[in-house]
């Protein structure tokens, strides 16, 4: 496995290097944008990663919510069950359909409801106990930096554009904000909670912050927003050239967001290790005396 | 050249700069976690 990371890094380097160029000097100008909108090669596969990352985060703080509880565990497993195989062919249901809004395709819908209980069951086999916090935490602050670029880099296409930097009443905006803050805060927990159930709160704050993920994401079907529609899943449009330019910047930012998760929970791995060991040492260091003063309470009675 | 021509024509780099800018600073505070740790455990082992 170690020596997998530095070859995994520097093809990873050089997608990012081949996709980079081809996004900012090959891809064709948009008729109405120009050039300014090569910035949704790196602001929507960012956006796509934090989705992802906090949904990851979101179903490892449910698999170590119910992790010691067998009963809690076996109830959630069926639930999720049932969501996924509920889900996915209700959307197929004509009353269903006519609720969905315009755009949006089924297969869309019944995939991403499927995906829930694959990644409860994948994450659930590969990760056990602490892993599972481990990997919620990994995730929540990969998925913050990925955010932060989202924020960052949307108001650098929306000053150009629709000639302001931030509109204040915008859903999307609004609601992204918020997811962001939400996972700042599940962050600041974790950082600054010494409290034995942190791991837990956290855990159950993460699971509530993931409920704003499809609100931001839907919140262009469902809502008046200046934001631009959906190009995959309906909705709007985009030239196949772009669109590939746009999945293939996604599957390099993908890549490099699992070597920095990899990293990350090698860190935090790390860091446990020591709280263990320095625990340990405080434990040793104070026995010492306890037991040379043992002769002297003795002594004493 | 106003801030709005000017990101018009420019803006795309500017973005693609503050995309990499923000994640080579997470990487740098990764690798100072990283080593600050290792030094820890170090001192702890002696």
């Amino acid at each position: 496995m170690k020596r997998l990371f530095p070859i995994l890094a520097a093809i990873s380097a050089i997608f990012l290097a081949y996709v980079g160029y081809q996004c900012l000097f090959v891809a064709p100008a948009d008729a109405q944008q120009g050039t300014v909108y090569r910035i949704i090669y790196y602001h929507v596969p960012s956006a796509w990663t934090a989705f992802l990352l906090f949904f990851i985060n979101f179903i490892a703080s449910i698999q170590y919510l119910v992790h010691d509880k067998p009963s809690a565990k076996s109830a959630t497993n069926r639930i999720v069950i049932i969501i996924g195989a509920l889900g996915a062919g209700a959307t197929f249901l004509p009353v269903v359909q006519q609720q969905l809004p315009a755009g949006m395709r089924p297969s869309a819908v019944a995939t991403t409801v499927l995906l829930i209980p694959i990644f409860y069951f994948l994450i659930g086999r590969w990760f056990r106990g602490q892993m599972l916090d481990v990997l919620a935490v990994t995730a929540a602050e990969v998925g913050v930096v990925f955010c932060t670029i989202v924020l960052v880099t949307g108001p650098i296409w929306a000053r150009p554009v629709w000639g302001i930097w931030w509109a204040a009443g915008d859903i999307r905006l609004k609601s992204t904000l918020v997811l962001w803050l939400i996972y700042i805060s599940y962050l600041v927990l974790r950082r600054f909670s010494n409290s034995a159930q942190t791991q837990t709160l956290a855990a159950a704050l993460a699971v509530f912050g993931a409920l704003d993920v499809p609100l931001v994401y839907l919140s262009i079907w469902f809502f008046r927003t200046q934001h631009p529609q959906p190009i995959i899943g309906g909705g709007g449009s985009i030239d196949p050239h772009m669109l590939n330019m746009l999945v293939l910047s996604w599957m390099a930012f993908l890549l490099f967001a699992f070597l920095v998760c990899w990293s990350r929970f090698h860190l935090e791995l790390l860091q446990r290790e020591v709280e263990a060991a320095a625990a340990l040492d405080s434990l040793g260091s104070a026995a010492v005396p306890m037991k040379a003063s043992l002769p002297v309470t003795r002594s004493t009675s | 050249m106003t801030t709005q021509t000017f990101l018009f024509h420019y803006g795309q780099y500017i973005a693609y700069g503050a995309t990499w800018l923000i994640h080579c600073v997470y990487l740098a505070t990764l690798v100072t976690r990283y080593r600050r740790q290792r030094k820890e455990l170090k001192d702890l082992a002696k």
